[in-house]
């Protein structure tokens, strides 16, 4: 007699366990696409492109890249401009992979004896990212650049360097839009007094082209 | 016939065509006379031409700036040759570059050419001419009133609804903010104080000098542009800093002024219009107290500029990670000629702003 309402009890519990489950999977998922779309990754192609273990899981994992030159700019050997080097990067699928691989070869020293490096070989960060309007953020590590030259021209050289080199078209990739402006952060908060110590961080940054030496290679 | 003969055979067609395709690119053509003047001794130099939109940038005829100057130009190849005064200035389209018999030296923007026409942008008018032929240059007719002598702050009118201008002098850094230091260990705070300190004393007759600081003391950028605001109610601000670079290469003294405005703000855009009066101002008369054409002057969004309620620069002395620099940057005479450079920017810039 008793056995229905007991199987009537069971299968219920049941039902409220699989809801349950399937919506913590939901919320699981939810979560997931919020941190691709972080990192510059667009989750629905990200979705139709499954294959197995092709599809990369973090933004540093290389994915089957081509070696592909762009420039970046590093400062005339008098430090009143920018100029044009071309460095050869693995080129992946995500703009906010080869904005890093760009970023890395900005603290690399200048091809000639005599143009310097806008970023110093010892600078690192904690985070890159792309947001959805187009804003990459760098997070320094604020003591890592504490060798830098702190002046308003050099610190404008510095910037510029960055900017001008990471919102480059030619860094687009087919995942990620394109990078508009750079955000600059230091150990994870907006640039106080310290460093930078001329030059206003407070907002995104927009590429500056009054900063690169024209010559024939620019034009 | 089709389009492309028509505006071939038509002289007028060709200047349409030529502005419908500038104006694809952003540039359009309304004219507004600007005048020039400088005088060379007894001789008065002038030069009324027409302004032209380029690119958005207000640009002149430099053909027709040099011809009523009385100098030459030849373009030949993507290379402009400037004869004036007996001196020639060599000029590559599309480049910031100028090699003259006088100085080398850069301007803001490159000289372009359209339709046989050279423009140049009209802020670079007087640089081009001032470093380049000596002439001394100014915009307006300013040059036709009594010679200034150079070294000597003139007593001008320097007066905004009846009272003097407030000039606000900051000397970078101080206290436990040494700013840079040299390879021999001068330090950016001295340097700075001291060449404000003088600054100060050379504007004492003409404007109303006042000091964010005039110790070895710390102030937070934060704390300098709350005195020049509210305290001290300036009506501009100079910032004295140094130079510095991870080589020890770069030299020379350079001036930023405010970024280009990011608002449709008439207050704004006169406060940018005049901040960049005041450092090309300053950069002539620094370029003749010391004998050095400057590296530039820059509009950059620094952040002594981000709260800032009127116009203001800040003038980079001198490299001070540059040994041979950072041995002039703490030498009393220098310093002087620093100032006297400073001082005398900041009086022609007053007396244009009063005329
Ligand atoms: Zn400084």
């Amino acid at each position: 007699m008793s056995d229905a309402p007991n199987k009537s009890n069971l299968r219920s519990i049941g039902m409220v366990a699989w809801a349950l489950f399937t919506l913590v999977l939901f919320f699981c998922v939810l979560l997931l696409a919020n941190e691709l779309m972080k990192s510059g990754r667009n989750p629905l192609e990200l979705a139709e492109n499954v294959d197995g273990l092709s599809v990369p899981v973090t933004p540093s994992a290389p994915s089957a890249s081509e070696l592909r030159d762009v420039p970046i700019y590093v400062a005339s050997a008098d430090g009143r401009m920018l100029l044009p080097e071309r460095r050869s990067i693995p080129f992946g699928e995500f703009t906010v992979e080869n904005c890093r691989a760009a970023l890395d070869e900005l603290r690399k020293p200048s091809n000639t004896g005599s143009n310097m490096s806008v970023l110093p070989a010892s600078a690192e960060y904690n985070a890159l990212f792309l947001t959805e309007n187009g804003e990459l953020v760098i997070d320094f590590v604020t003591s890592s650049l504490q060798t830098t030259a702190k002046s308003t021209g050099s610190e404008a050289l510095m910037v510029y360097g960055i900017v001008n080199s990471l919102t480059q078209d030619v860094l687009r990739a087919q995942n990620g839009g394109p990078v508009k402006t750079v955000r600059f952060l230091f150990g994870g908060e907006a640039p106080g007094e310290s460093f930078p110590a001329h030059f206003d961080l407070s907002q995104p940054i927009a590429p500056n082209a009054a900063w690169i030496l024209k010559t024939e290679a620019t034009q | 016939m089709n389009f492309w003969d028509y505006a071939r055979v038509s002289k007028v067609s060709q200047r349409s065509l030529l502005y419908f395709c500038v104006g694809l690119f952003g540039a359009s053509a309304i004219a507004e006379p600007r005048t020039f003047s400088a005088r060379v001794g007894e001789d008065v130099y002038t030069c009324t031409v027409e302004e032209t939109s380029v690119g958005g940038l207000a640009s002149v005829s430099l053909k027709e700036v040099v011809r009523q100057l009385g100098g030459q130009v030849r373009v030949e190849s993507g290379a402009v040759r400037v004869t004036l005064l007996g001196a020639t200035a060599n000029i590559v389209l599309g480049d910031t570059r100028i090699a003259s018999t006088h100085n080398e030296f850069t301007i803001q923007h490159p000289a372009r050419e359209f339709e046989n026409e050279i423009f140049i942008a009209v802020s670079d008018v007087a640089p081009l001419f001032n470093y380049g032929f000596k002439l001394n240059l100014q915009r307006g007719d300013a040059a036709l009133a009594p010679p200034v002598t150079p070294g000597q702050p003139t007593v001008a009118p320097s007066s905004v609804a009846g009272r003097k201008l407030i000039v606000v002098i900051d000397a970078g850094h101080g206290g436990t903010d040494p700013g840079e230091s040299g390879p021999a260990g001068a330090e950016e705070r001295t340097i700075s104080l001291a060449i404000a300190l003088r600054v100060a004393e050379l504007l004492k007759e003409v404007c109303t000098p006042v000091l964010t600081r005039s110790q070895d003391q710390g102030i937070s950028t934060r704390e300098r542009v709350g005195a020049a605001n509210v305290t001290l109610r300036g009506d501009v601000l100079v910032s004295i800093h140094t130079g510095a670079s991870s080589s020890p290469v770069p030299s020379g003294f350079e001036v930023f002024c405010l970024p280009p405005p990011t608002a449709q703000d008439p207050r704004l855009q006169m406060m940018v219009q005049r901040s960049l009066a005041l450092g090309q101002s300053i950069a002539n008369a620094m370029t003749g107290a010391t004998g050095t054409p400057a590296r530039g002057v820059h509009q950059v969004p620094a952040l002594i500029f981000s709260s800032l309620q009127m116009p203001g620069v800040i003038v980079e002395t001198g490299f001070i990670t540059n040994p041979t620099e950072e041995a002039l940057l703490v030498n009393a005479e220098y310093q002087e000629k620093l100032a006297q450079g400073i001082a005398n920017g900041v009086v022609a810039y007053v007396k244009g702003m009063t005329q």
